[in-house]
């Protein structure tokens, strides 16, 4: 499929051709963005959402992709939950913000067979190729049939890095999370208040710490499960269904393939309790894998991935 | 959304396939085999691409015969082997480029054949066309409506200005004109705002912008992008009464092109380019007497003729203008159209039609001096449609986070790597890599015009020193430059590194010396921070007294 030389450029004209929909949604925020006023409420969404968007550009994927990605519009766009200065932040730090539904149009889970089968045709026919490398093999090897068609992401708006995090392959799943916390220190929140949140999750991670890398050599599905279950992994790693919804909504909104030849480290478990990496988002689709957490590979990293 | 009866009228044309079939006297033929709804969607879509590839290899064919259309050239085999032989040889064309082409188009016009044949097939390609066309009557429609606006906007404001300058009011009639101006001007706005785009009809939008880019690029050498557009928005209706424009700003930034672009297409003349240096004659500017059969003839100079044939005069680098000459010149700039100029020596009146443009480099201080241009002339252009800078595109712009940022070089580059439906040949594997060197090379390339820039106007080593700027004192990368290279690395089918294409079409075209080849030190280092030339070696970019020891440590190794 040939490349539209106007993909070079367009991310810089976002004003300059909008559809019936954008306008829509632009008229909708406006909307709720003068009742709020009309009520005396601070505006949260509207304003910001538009500065996010003029901030972010192609890296901000709202209720205009969800519809035309996944055909389902949002009933209510929550607040943006970061502020202008994280925004910013994020910015520098090559990340996207996505806003993540968790529910089809007709009501069911946005899981992963219903992204694989609204995505399916549509890419088959546009030549993007496929989502999921393969169906099969994700339902029948690593999620099991149940979460395959049940589990879907954690919805509301998130920051996700576009590119594994540097210094985070080649490290166990321990060491990747000292990555990732150094990163929140040393980016995400430097000269800015950590929430708490992140305090406590960092602080349990710590006292934790030496007792999970022993356990690591002793039981790995063990550590594998207390790994997964700490809040550190679960507020700043995608689950599995997570880093797929992300991908095909950037690959389908920009042309670009985020985890090209590379994996990223998530938080869930595979059905023998191993946990899952997956990447190599080429034209096959999302490839998986699952490790033991003391395992260590040049192509594997993390993406870090923030909900508040 | 416009209403029907207001979209503009497409045609009711054939489509490719149907006049490929009628021209071998085939229609679709009874339905043979039976094909599956994707079957047909993959072969609705291989048809698409042979039709719209067809005009260009057609094209291929007229031009290996030399411009004869299929007629002529049928009339001309008519005559027989030897006739065709004498045309063909008069024309030195490669015979076996010839036959490439044909057999070319014989192959798309057979396999168009075997594909349309299936009436499933034709009907379903005749559906999209369909769809196509009402995209097209949208777009249109809203180009349309777009250049009504601009065309509005710019009569309202001329108007305005028009009293504003001479300080009258309008009186009753004037001010109803300007009051169904501006009401026309909110009512556009308001079709425009309320005009339902879909994403066929902005991808379309998109690509009729980039092929109008590549149209202008063919014709002008010259790409019209937003702040050109808005320069030309501002000075053209003045230019139109035949007031002066002066256009200064670095070497390479598009200045005497941008003077021949509004000439050429905006006020529709073919100008007269003067190129001005200090040792300019007077003959040049005036003329020259001259013996014809006998008798004493006085020869105009391109610049009286082309006032005579009322076609603008461009001044390259007016700032050169010696001295003596101040008072011609002055006199010029204050003529508006409508005034009559006397020639000195022939004392023939000449009626003025169209203004004189103007360009002028911007000198490092230490020409300032002997080349800037005087405060009177100066004023003359201020006083007519201006003295405006005109900079590399892209200087200095930055997005809200503060990253630099190169929207329109991107445009134009774009424009000149796509093919003529607005896609460029890169596959989807190898797309993001491809768009990574594109804009790393446009990001180096805006380095070396940034610091080329600084190094003009602050000139001293000590402000470079103090901070990363590295210092360019007479070669810049242009973004004619930036467009030949594009233009290497397409012709090659994209199959080398960029890096490859800019080494031989840059570095190794010219091999220099002195203060020039420091310059393209720097231009080399500045590559490298880019992540290209990772690897190559010293001799490989033909810089003479290149230290491989300061390559080694751009490059990282030391």
């Amino acid at each position: 499929m040939p490349f539209e030389a106007y993909k070079l450029y367009q991310e810089y004209e976002p004003d300059k051709y909008k559809t019936s929909t954008q306008k829509k949604a632009e008229g909708v925020l406006k909307e709720v963005d003068e009742m709020k006023r009309a009520q005396g409420k601070e505006t949260v969404s509207g304003i910001e959402f538009q500065e996010a968007r003029e901030l972010l550009g192609e890296d901000l994927i709202g209720p205009e992709e969800i519809e035309k990605t996944w055909g389902v519009r949002p009933e209510e766009i929550p607040d943006i939950p970061f502020s202008r200065e994280e925004l910013e932040r994020a910015k520098e730090m090559g990340q996207m913000l996505v806003l993540r539904v968790d529910r089809t149009e007709d009501g069911k889970p946005m899981s992963m067979e219903a992204m694989n089968t609204i995505l399916a045709k549509r890419w088959e026919k546009e030549k993007k190729g496929g989502l999921l490398n393969t169906a099969e093999g994700w339902r029948d090897k690593v999620t099991g049939s149940k979460d395959f068609s049940e589990v879907a992401p954690r919805a509301g708006w998130a920051l996700i890095s576009k590119e594994l995090l540097k210094d985070s392959t080649s490290k166990n799943y321990i060491e990747q999370t000292d990555v990732i916390i150094k990163a929140l220190r040393e980016q995400a929140f430097k000269d800015i208040e950590m929430p708490e949140e992140y305090e406590e999750a960092i602080r349990e991670f710590e006292v934790n710490k030496d007792r999970l890398t022993k356990l690591m050599g002793e039981n790995w599905q063990q550590a594998a499960k207390e790994l997964a279950e700490l809040k550190i992994t679960q507020i700043t790693r995608q689950s599995i269904q997570e880093t797929i919804y992300d991908l095909a909504l950037y690959y389908d909104k920009n042309g670009k393939r985020l985890l090209l030849n590379v994996y990223t480290w998530s938080n869930s478990r595979s059905t023998d309790g191993r946990l899952v990496d997956l990447g190599d988002f080429g034209a096959r689709g999302v490839l998986d894998f699952g490790w033991t957490p003391a395992y260590r590979y040049g192509d594997l990293g993390v993406l870090l991935s923030r909900r508040l | 959304m416009m209403s029907p009866e207001k979209m503009p009228h497409t045609p009711e044309v054939k489509t490719t396939p149907e006049r490929v079939l009628e021209e071998a006297g085939k229609e679709a033929e009874a339905k043979k085999e039976r094909l599956s709804p994707e079957e047909i969607e993959v072969r609705v879509t291989e048809l698409a691409d042979l039709s719209a590839a067809r005009p260009e290899v057609s094209k291929h064919v007229r031009e290996t015969w030399g411009g004869l259309t299929k007629k002529e050239r049928e009339e001309l085999k008519a005559k027989g082997e030897e006739a065709v032989i004498a045309h063909l040889e008069s024309l030195k064309i490669d015979p076996e480029l010839r036959e490439f082409e044909e057999s070319t188009l014989a192959e798309t016009d057979g396999r168009i054949k075997e594909l349309a044949s299936h009436p499933d097939v034709l009907a379903a390609y005749k559906d999209r066309f369909e769809t196509l066309k009402g995209t097209l009557a949208k777009v249109l429609a809203f180009d349309h409506l777009q250049k009504e606006l601009h065309a509005a906007e710019n009569t309202e404001q001329k108007l305005r200005l028009f009293y504003e300058q001479y300080g009258r009011s309008p009186g009753p009639i004037g001010r109803k004109k300007l009051e169904g101006l501006a009401n026309r001007v909110t009512e556009l706005k308001g079709e425009l705002q309320g005009f339902e785009l879909d994403e066929a009809t902005i991808d379309m939008l998109r690509r009729r912008e980039i092929r109008g880019m590549q149209r202008d690029l063919a014709r002008y050498s010259f790409a019209e992008t937003e702040s050109r557009t808005e320069l030309i928005r501002e000075v053209l209706p003045d230019l139109m009464q035949g007031a002066p424009v002066l256009f200064q700003g670095e070497t390479g930034s598009g200045k005497t092109q941008l003077a021949k672009y509004i000439s050429q297409k905006h006020l529709g003349k073919e100008p007269a380019v003067i190129s001005v240096s200090e040792q300019i004659k007077e003959s040049q500017i005036l003329g020259t007497r001259g013996l014809e059969a006998g008798e004493t003839i006085f020869k105009y100079s391109e610049f009286v003729k082309a006032q005579k044939e009322g076609r603008p005069v461009i001044l390259d680098e007016v700032n050169l203008m010696p001295h003596e000459f101040a008072g011609i010149l002055h006199d010029f700039l204050q003529k508006r159209v409508g005034d009559v100029w006397t020639h000195p020596v022939t004392g023939e009146q000449i009626t003025i039609t169209a203004p004189i443009m103007a360009t002028a480099n911007l000198k490092s201080e230490r020409y300032k001096q002997r080349y800037e241009l005087d405060v009177a002339t100066l004023r003359r252009f201020i006083g007519g449609a201006g003295a405006r800078e005109i900079h590399y595109l892209d200087i200095n712009k930055k997005d809200k986070g503060g990253g630099y940022i190169a929207p329109e070089t991107l445009k134009i580059l774009g424009s000149v790597l796509a093919d003529r439906h607005g896609n460029i040949e890169w596959n989807e594997a190898d797309a993001p890599q491809k768009m990574d060197e594109l804009k790393r090379f446009v990001s180096a390339c805006r380095k070396i015009q940034e610091d080329f820039t600084l190094s003009i106007r602050e000139s001293g080593e000590e402000t470079l020193a103090r901070t990363d700027r590295l210092a360019f004192r007479e070669l810049v990368i242009t973004l004619k430059d930036q467009i030949e290279i594009m233009k290497a690395w397409k012709a090659g089918g994209f199959r080398e590194p960029l890096q490859q294409v800019i080494l031989r079409e840059f570095f190794r075209k010219a091999e220099i010396s002195g203060r020039a080849a420091k310059d393209r030190e720097n231009m080399a280092r500045v590559f490298i921070a880019n992540k290209f030339f990772k690897d190559t070696k010293p001799e490989d970019f033909k810089i003479q007294g290149l230290a491989a020891q300061s390559l080694r440590q751009w490059q990282g190794k030391e």
